[in-house]
This record gives structure tokens, C-alpha cells and sequence, in this order.
């Protein structure tokens, strides 16, 4: 007992000194603490690392019907209701955390939809991260367009067409009408990346593809001198392509945070000229009905490649430089349509550099 | 009480606080008291990306509240170093600070002196990191959050020409950076064009003939949030367009009763006015298109 009793008072005494040494590291840690907990906006202080997921998962699937009782373009202008008619719909949510530093989100949101969407991520956290996507859109303009032309890009009247100086001539437009919807359909994918290098760099991509496909409508009117022209309304091709890209990298520190960009845009359009048959009979035969044509230019293809950079300085909480500078080049050399799609009519005049 | 019984209940105490101290140095002793809770929000961190900072558990509140030592000595009476509310809640910088240790990167990069940050808003003003899914991220709810103060757009919005944006397949975000930009109104282009071109790369030319106002400024003519006129145009033709060309061939004043059927025929007010025949509003491409009429 003696023997133990003589350990019980150096033990006390460690004890003590032990309690005085964590009293003194707690200080220190205290001190250390309020200085990271300085204000200090944009800042790396007290960045915390490293992650360790707890391996929990997070799941929805949500199945719905539905049923649009009439037909209505404007309801349905941007949801994908437009048209009677049951619909199905499914949405899922899935994140799943793991219990290593990695992580999978998946999203679909309004299939059976002409407006579904949906986008599945993947990260490690804090250093990487790919995102894969789609996203439909529609437009519905109007459901009820009508037209007596015929065809897509070259559009012509029906054989039996009766012709005249105004519309009320059009003796045979009411068999000739045809119904068509002026509905726009966007269909986009995309990728993209984000990764950082160390603690200042990172760096991000992204590219995408967008094809968009439908109607449209444009007025088009056929001249005989500078202010004289017989117009029509006419339903115009819509079949676009358009590929995005981008790179960037970011600089982060305490003070000094840039960001450099630079992006690439190329669109494509499918349909360069819309002709279309004259239906007025007003002027000489050249340009009236049946032999007239004209010929309306689409957008052209073109691209666009840009540069950006933005950053800021913090020299202190109330003096910064903020900055954001741009330079984009967009070019389009598509060749020029004819100056007259009427084979009788010859032009040999260039192109107008004014008028 | 012996000699011998004081001595050890004096290593009984020093012993437990020797033990105490080293248990919370291993992990701070935040779980302990903020246990599971149906009606308490704080374990759903765990479900977040949030929630496995610094290794997950209590390090991953210190992670953002701070050390709060005196907090987990006396958690009733002591606050946390940073608190995001309800109780004891931080200076707006604080909070955002404790966000902006991480969140560093190009998004947040001009929110200093963002209108945002002029007007005090914190983080957590928009954001919630004790849910699995911040709303925010979610578009619908975050026009929900935006349109809670802007409200003039949460009307115009309900326009018949619009954008789809109540649809949820436009967002604010995409056009517009609630963390700030140096553009006009936080937009992530460095123009307006560059915005709108961004999803209309078919007006973007450059075209052979171009109409200066659209390669200038989209907003001359549009209103990006809705319109009661079509196509989002600020005025309706001929009246928008008449706001410019008001000395050309036609008659510069504004088009009356004399164009409507039964009156003497005038097409510049019938079907798609003006665009009957200058249908190439944002720029010809065609070498006959000099008056935007191919």
C-alpha cells in the first residue's frame, strides 16, 4: 500500500502539470482561432480539408399522371402541355455520398416531358468535379398557323392558285390553306469540368452542343421599285446547330484572385435562303405569279471566339481593384446568296456597299 | 475523511479532468448536446457535402462556426464563435466570411461591392447548408427566393411574352450573377448582347448589313423579363419602330384608323407591321437585304 501510495502523489503531480501544459495549448489555440476568424473576404484562412463522407445516400423517385383536358398553345407555351392528352412524368433525385471523399448526384427532372432535363455529377471533393447534362426546351408560338405554300425551304403555291393585285383576288386560298404549329424545339447536351490544381489554381471546361429545330415566321415582300412591294407572311425553317466551348483557369490567393477565359461559339444554320413563289400578280410577268420568286436570306452561319479576363486586389478591406476585361472576334464568311432568285431578271450589279 | 481518502479523491478529479481533456481534444463536443432530432435541422448537414468537412462529425461545425471553445464549455450561456442564426447571430461579415474560405472561386470573385453586398445580404440570407439540397441550387426555388425582393420582375414575368422563366427552364442565374459582376445589372457576360447572343447565336451575326441598334444594345427593343407586346419588344410596331425612323419614305407620324380594314389600306399596321417587309430587323445577310427587307 505504501509502495502505491507513493505513485499516487508523482501521478497527481503529472496530472496537474498535464492540465497546466493543455491550459497553456488551449490559450495558444484560442489566440490562433480569433485570428483566423478575421474578416478576410475571398480569403484561404481556415480553409478545412480534408472530407470524409459519411457514406449517407439521398433517393427520390417521383412518378406522376396528368391529363390536359383541351388544347391550348399558351398553357403549354414553355411546359410541354400544350396538346390534350394524358402525360406521364418521372423525376428522380440521387446523391450518394460515400465514405471516401467522392460523390454522385443524378437528376432527371420531367421525362415524358418535350421539356425533360437532366444532369449527373461526379466529384471528388474539393478537387474535382465532371458534369454531364441535357436539357429540352419547347416553344409553342401558336397552334393554329395556317398557309397555302407548300414545302420547307423553297415554297410554292398549289397548282389550281388563283392570283391577283391584293388578297382579296385570292380566290382559292381558303382550299389552299394547310395547318401548321409555329413550335420551336431546343435540344441541348453538355459536359463540363472543374478541377483544382493546389490550393491557388483550378482550372474548368465546358462544351456543348444545342440543335434547335422548328418554326418560325418572317414577313417577305417582292419589289418593283424602291417603296412598292407585295408582302406575304411565310412559315420559316428553323434548324440551328450551335457547338460552345470553353477552358478557364483561376488564381486564388489571400489578395490577388484572377480568372481567365476563353471561349469558342460556332453556329451552324442548315437553311441559307427561303424562296418562296410570288402569289400576287401586280407587276410584270418576271416577278408576278406563276414564274416570280423571291428570296429571303436566314441567319448566316457564324462563330465567335473571346478572351476574358476579370480579377480583384484587396489591398484592404476598404481599398480594392476590381477589374474585367473582354476581346471577342466574331466573324461569318458564309458565301453570298444570288441577288435575284428570279431566272428572269439579270443582275449585273455588285453588292451595294450603301444605299 | 482519512489522509489517505483525500489524496484519492483528489487523483479522482485530477484523473477525470486528465481524462476530459484529452477526450476533447480528439473531436470538439458538439454532438453531445446537438444529438439527432426530428425537430432539429442540425444532423441533416450530414446528408451534405457540408457535413464531411475536416472529416466530418463536430469538426465539420467548427468548420464554419468557428472553435467555440466557451460554446461547448457552457453551450446555454456562451455563444458560438460564428453563429448564422437565429440565436447570437453574427456581423454580416463574419458570416461571410466563414463561407468565403472555400467559396473563393470565379462565382464569388466580384462580390465585394456586388449590389448584393452593398446591401448587406449575407450568405445564409439566400443559401441553407443544413439541408441536403440547398433550395437556392434549385432553379425554380431560387427564382422564388430572387423574386421575393425583385418583385417588379416577379410581374413582369407574368406577361404574355416572356421568357421561360416561371417555367423553370430559364433561370435569374443564367443570366444574371447574384454575386456580382462588373457588368451592368450583375449580368455573367461582359454585355448585354453577349448575354442575349449567348442563347440566340442566329442574331449574332456580324451580317452585311447590319441594323445598329441590335448590334448595339438588345434592350433598345426587347425586355428581357416580359412584355405585354410580342417578342418581348418595348413598344408595339409600327409605334417602336417609328421611335427612330421617323423621316424615311413613310409618313413619320403615327399610323391611325385609316390603316384598319374598311379604312384605306395601310400594311403598316396590319399582320407584322413594319416586318411585313423588313423582316431583318437584326441584320441582312443578303446582298438585296441593304433595307432588311431579304
Amino acid at each position: 500500500m505504501n509502495k502505491r501510495r507513493r505513485h499516487l502523489f508523482p501521478l497527481t503531480a503529472a496530472s496537474l502539470l498535464a492540465l497546466v501544459a493543455a491550459g497553456a495549448v488551449s490559450q495558444d489555440a484560442s489566440e490562433t482561432s480569433e485570428d483566423t476568424l478575421s474578416y478576410s473576404p475571398l480569403g484561404l484562412q481556415g480553409r478545412p480539408r480534408p472530407f470524409n463522407f459519411d457514406g449517407s445516400s439521398t433517393d427520390a423517385v417521383r412518378l406522376g399522371l396528368g391529363y390536359t383536358s383541351d388544347d391550348n398553345y399558351k398553357f403549354g407555351e414553355y411546359n410541354g402541355l400544350s396538346e390534350k392528352g394524358p402525360t406521364a412524368i418521372v423525376d428522380l433525385r440521387w446523391r450518394d455520398f460515400h465514405s471516401s471523399d467522392n460523390y454522385w448526384q443524378v437528376s432527371l427532372s420531367n421525362l415524358g416531358l418535350d421539356t425533360r432535363e437532366g444532369e449527373a455529377i461526379w466529384g471528388r471533393a474539393d478537387r474535382l468535379r465532371i458534369t454531364l447534362g441535357f436539357d429540352s426546351q419547347q416553344q409553342v408560338r401558336n397552334d393554329s398557323g395556317q398557309t397555302p405554300f407548300q414545302g420547307n425551304v423553297s415554297q410554292s403555291l398549289p397548282a389550281n392558285w388563283v392570283s391577283g393585285q391584293t388578297t382579296g383576288d385570292f380566290t382559292a386560298l381558303d382550299g389552299a390553306l394547310r395547318d401548321f404549329d409555329r413550335v420551336l424545339n431546343r435540344d441541348k447536351a453538355y459536359i463540363g469540368i472543374n478541377a483544382r490544381i493546389d490550393d491557388n489554381w483550378s482550372v474548368s471546361s465546358n462544351l456543348s452542343y444545342e440543335h434547335k429545330e422548328g418554326h418560325g415566321d418572317a414577313g417577305a415582300g417582292i419589289y418593283i421599285d424602291s417603296s412598292s412591294a407585295d408582302a406575304v407572311l411565310l412559315r420559316t425553317p428553323v434548324d440551328y446547330g450551335t457547338t460552345e466551348f470553353d477552358i478557364g483557369l483561376a488564381y486564388d490567393a489571400d489578395r490577388l484572385h484572377l480568372n481567365g477565359q476563353v471561349a469558342y461559339s460556332k453556329f451552324d444554320n442548315n437553311d441559307q435562303l427561303l424562296v418562296w413563289q410570288n402569289p400576287y400578280s401586280s407587276y410584270g410577268t418576271d416577278v408576278a405569279y406563276p414564274a416570280g420568286t423571291g428570296g429571303l436570306g436566314l441567319a448566316p452561319d457564324n462563330d465567335q471566339t473571346s478572351g476574358r479576363l476579370s480579377g480583384t486586389y484587396l489591398f484592404s478591406p476598404q481599398l480594392r481593384l476590381q477589374f474585367d476585361g473582354s476581346y471577342a472576334v466574331a466573324a461569318q464568311d458564309q458565301n453570298y446568296a444570288p441577288y435575284t432568285v428570279n431566272q428572269a431578271l439579270v443582275v449585273n450589279v455588285p453588292v451595294r456597299a450603301a444605299f | 475523511m482519512t489522509a489517505s481518502s483525500v489524496r484519492l479523491f483528489i487523483f479522482l478529479c485530477c484523473a477525470l479532468l486528465v481524462a476530459s481533456t484529452a477526450w476533447a481534444e480528439d473531436e470538439p463536443g458538439c454532438l453531445d448536446c446537438h444529438t439527432p432530432d426530428k425537430q432539429s435541422a442540425v444532423h441533416q448537414i450530414f446528408k451534405t457535402v457540408h457535413g464531411s468537412l475536416n472529416g466530418g462529425g463536430a469538426n465539420a461545425c467548427t468548420s464554419c462556426h468557428g472553435p467555440s471553445e466557451a460554446h461547448d464549455r457552457r453551450g446555454k450561456k456562451n455563444p458560438v464563435d460564428i453563429s448564422f442564426g437565429p440565436l447570437w447571430t453574427s456581423d454580416v461579415e463574419t458570416r461571410n466570411g466563414s463561407c468565403q474560405s472555400c467559396h473563393d472561386n470565379k462565382e464569388q470573385l466580384h462580390w465585394m461591392g456586388s449590389a448584393h453586398q452593398q446591401e448587406n445580404l449575407a450568405c445564409n440570407d439566400c443559401h441553407q447548408s443544413h439541408t441536403p439540397e440547398d433550395p437556392v441550387l434549385n432553379g425554380t426555388a431560387a427564382q422564388a427566393l430572387c423574386l421575393n425582393c425583385h418583385t417588379q420582375v416577379r410581374a413582369e414575368l407574368q406577361l404574355p411574352s416572356r421568357h421561360p422563366i416561371i417555367e423553370g427552364k430559364t433561370d435569374c442565374v443564367d443570366c444574371h450573377n447574384p454575386h456580382g459582376s462588373l457588368g451592368e445589372a450583375a449580368l455573367r457576360q461582359a454585355t448585354l448582347n453577349d448575354n442575349c447572343f449567348s442563347c440566340h447565336q442566329d442574331k449574332r451575326g456580324p451580317f452585311l448589313w447590319e441594323h445598329p441598334p441590335a448590334a448595339e444594345d438588345c434592350s433598345l427593343c426587347h425586355r428581357p423579363h416580359g412584355s405585354v407586346n410580342e417578342r418581348l419588344l418595348t413598344a408595339r410596331g409600327p409605334a417602336l419602330c417609328q421611335q427612330c425612323h421617323v423621316a424615311a419614305f413613310h409618313p413619320s407620324v403615327p399610323y391611325g384608323s385609316e390603316g384598319l380594314p374598311g379604312g384605306s389600306a395601310n400594311q403598316n399596321l396590319l399582320g407584322k407591321n413594319c416586318m411585313n417587309c423588313h423582316s431583318q430587323v437584326h441584320g441582312s445577310n443578303h446582298p438585296s437585304g441593304a433595307r432588311l427587307t431579304r
